[in-house]
């Protein structure tokens, strides 16, 4: 994995400790790239109390205006004379804010940066607006995974799922997840009763049964989101689209997701959840996937139907399976959230 | 998905199929759960009308409620083309029942000690007896007392009560005949 963006600063580390400064416990100034001033100052410590310093902080304020633009966190968590763990914090625009976090990490110790993560706040409104998360698996170097979110899986856990509610009737989760998304959308709140009203109103949505596959989506459209319904889609295609800052809804077998223990079929109806052999039953909002174990991807929920149900995270292979049921049945939006 | 993928009679694949045609998906919420098939032969052609009623899991609860039919669909048997649809809601075929809210849960009594593979077992069989008894009807064949008996049973067994008087307005003639009162 390339992380030479921040081999400079691991590089200038070294030198400095080697030829600015002595291993100390007390925050020393330190002239880290050599120019002739002290524009750093570190701190040193001894973690785990074996008379070796083993975590540094470094706040460096390079034009010398008074405010660090950067703040470097350097931890040898093993105690082995490397470090493994490097989190920078970075203020571009020197305006105060570190809109910029890198972590870097090296898990295998073998002295390679094979896990990094950079979260962006370009706007500075206190969230961030993108995650890339890169991962080398098999430590050659090279990044082979890669995990680009600008709505999805940060936003998702953080953004998204602050519009989750449990649906108050049975049959109405495809309702409750176009609110959630609606609600986003439009930065107004929308009430489930109203918008069930309009389905009802409209034919969308029929009391004691539900919502047609074809009608995800209508609610949206009513209030100007245009939505696009797609069927045989691929878990990629629905990570583009997240990607993209779309926000999507799939149709599911509920049961599938829901009781993965009761899928044995040698237990007996009563303690078994759902109708055997009756299929796609359930609505959901897609919020983000998670990829950073690339052995065990989860798939992020709103699911309105659960009382945990908000931004829960469910295995992808069980996701896939409950989401064949329809298809692999899609509505998202086709346009993203706008900027705060 | 997880019921086996083994080859389904003609009856068991159209319940499964009839979720993909586009008429369901216009027409018929995803919530829904598919009736037992009422068989009907008209001017010498076998059709199956297919109830759907509502169907809602209840993950708080553990418990799975059943409400009143809503739509049918009726299906040529030969060529698997829909003929007709009615909606239950618009045309109303028994107003003295009552057709919205929850009528009951599954399972019922009778089937609630029986194990998931038991019932998908069951239901299958009885399926299987119905693609019998519509090529029966094609062929303008009869059956023994005894197939009638053995169908009757199963129906019995499986249909859930508290849907029965719904399905005994959508197919008087059916249900009189197999579970008579």
């Amino acid at each position: 994995m390339n992380v030479s963006g921040f081999d400079p600063i691991m590089d200038g580390l070294d030198e400095g400790i080697g030829s600015n400064f002595d291993l100390q416990a007390q925050p020393i100034r330190a002239d880290l790239d050599n120019d002739g001033n002290f524009e750093s100052i570190v701190a040193q410590v001894d973690t785990d109390g074996d008379r070796r310093i083993d975590s540094w902080t470094i706040w460096s304020d390079r034009d010398n205006d008074g405010t660090f633009e950067s703040i470097v966190k350097q931890v040898d968590t093993d105690g082995d004379g490397r470090i493994d763990h490097l989190t920078s914090y970075v203020d571009r625009d020197n305006n105060g804010t570190y809109e910029t976090i890198i972590d870097e990490v090296d898990i295998d110790r073998d002295g390679r940066i094979d896990h990094l993560t950079i979260y962006e706040d370009r706007d500075n409104d206190g969230r961030f607006e993108s995650i890339i998360e890169q991962v080398d698996t098999d430590s050659d170097g090279q990044s082979d995974s890669q995990l680009i979110d600008p709505v999805d899986r940060h936003e998702s856990s953080t953004d998204s799922s602050k519009y989750w509610h449990q649906q108050t009737y049975p049959d109405t989760c495809a309702i409750a997840s176009q609110e959630f998304i609606l609600d986003e959308l439009t930065g107004q709140d929308f009430s489930e009763e109203q918008l069930r009203q309009e389905a009802i109103d409209n034919g969308w949505y029929t009391p004691g049964g539900g919502t047609p596959l074809n009608y995800m989506g209508k609610i949206l459209e009513a209030h100007g989101i245009p939505v696009e319904r797609e069927n045989g889609c691929t878990l990629q295609q629905l990570n583009d689209k997240l990607a993209h800052g779309e926000k999507v809804m799939v149709a599911i077998d509920s049961d599938e997701v829901w009781y993965p223990d009761k899928a044995d079929e040698d237990d007996v109806l009563a303690n078994a959840a759902g109708m055997p052999g009756q299929g796609v039953n359930h609505a959901v909002q897609v919020i983000g996937i998670d990829n950073s174990d690339p052995d065990h991807p989860m798939v992020i929920l709103n699911d309105p139907g659960s009382p945990n149900g908000q931004a829960t995270r469910v295995p992808a292979d069980r996701f896939m399976n409950a989401w064949e049921d329809s298809d692999f049945y899609m509505v998202s939006t086709n346009i993203a959230r706008q900027p705060a | 998905m997880t019921t086996s993928q083994t080859q389904l009679g003609k009856t068991e694949q159209l319940i499964k199929d009839v979720r993909k045609m586009s008429i369901f998906h216009q027409l018929i919420p995803m919530e829904a759960g598919i009736g037992w098939p009422i068989p009907l032969r008209k001017e010498g052609k076998v059709y199956v009308t297919l109830p759907f009623y509502g169907l809602s899991t209840q993950r708080e609860q553990g418990q799975t409620l059943l409400s009143p039919p809503f739509a049918t669909l009726t299906i040529d048997w030969a060529n698997q083309i829909p003929v007709e649809y009615v909606n239950l809601r618009f045309r109303n075929p028994a107003p003295e029942l009552k057709w919205e809210g929850q009528v009951g849960t599954f399972p019922h009594p009778a089937i609630a000690q029986v194990t998931t593979s038991e019932y998908l077992k069951k239901r299958s069989k009885l399926f299987a007896m119905y693609d019998e008894m519509l090529v029966g009807l094609s062929q303008n064949s009869s059956f023994s007392p005894e197939w009638d008996r053995q169908f009757s049973e199963h129906l019995r067994f499986l249909l859930e009560p508290s849907l029965e008087p719904y399905y005994r307005v959508l197919g008087a003639k059916f249900f009189q005949k197999f579970l008579p009162q």
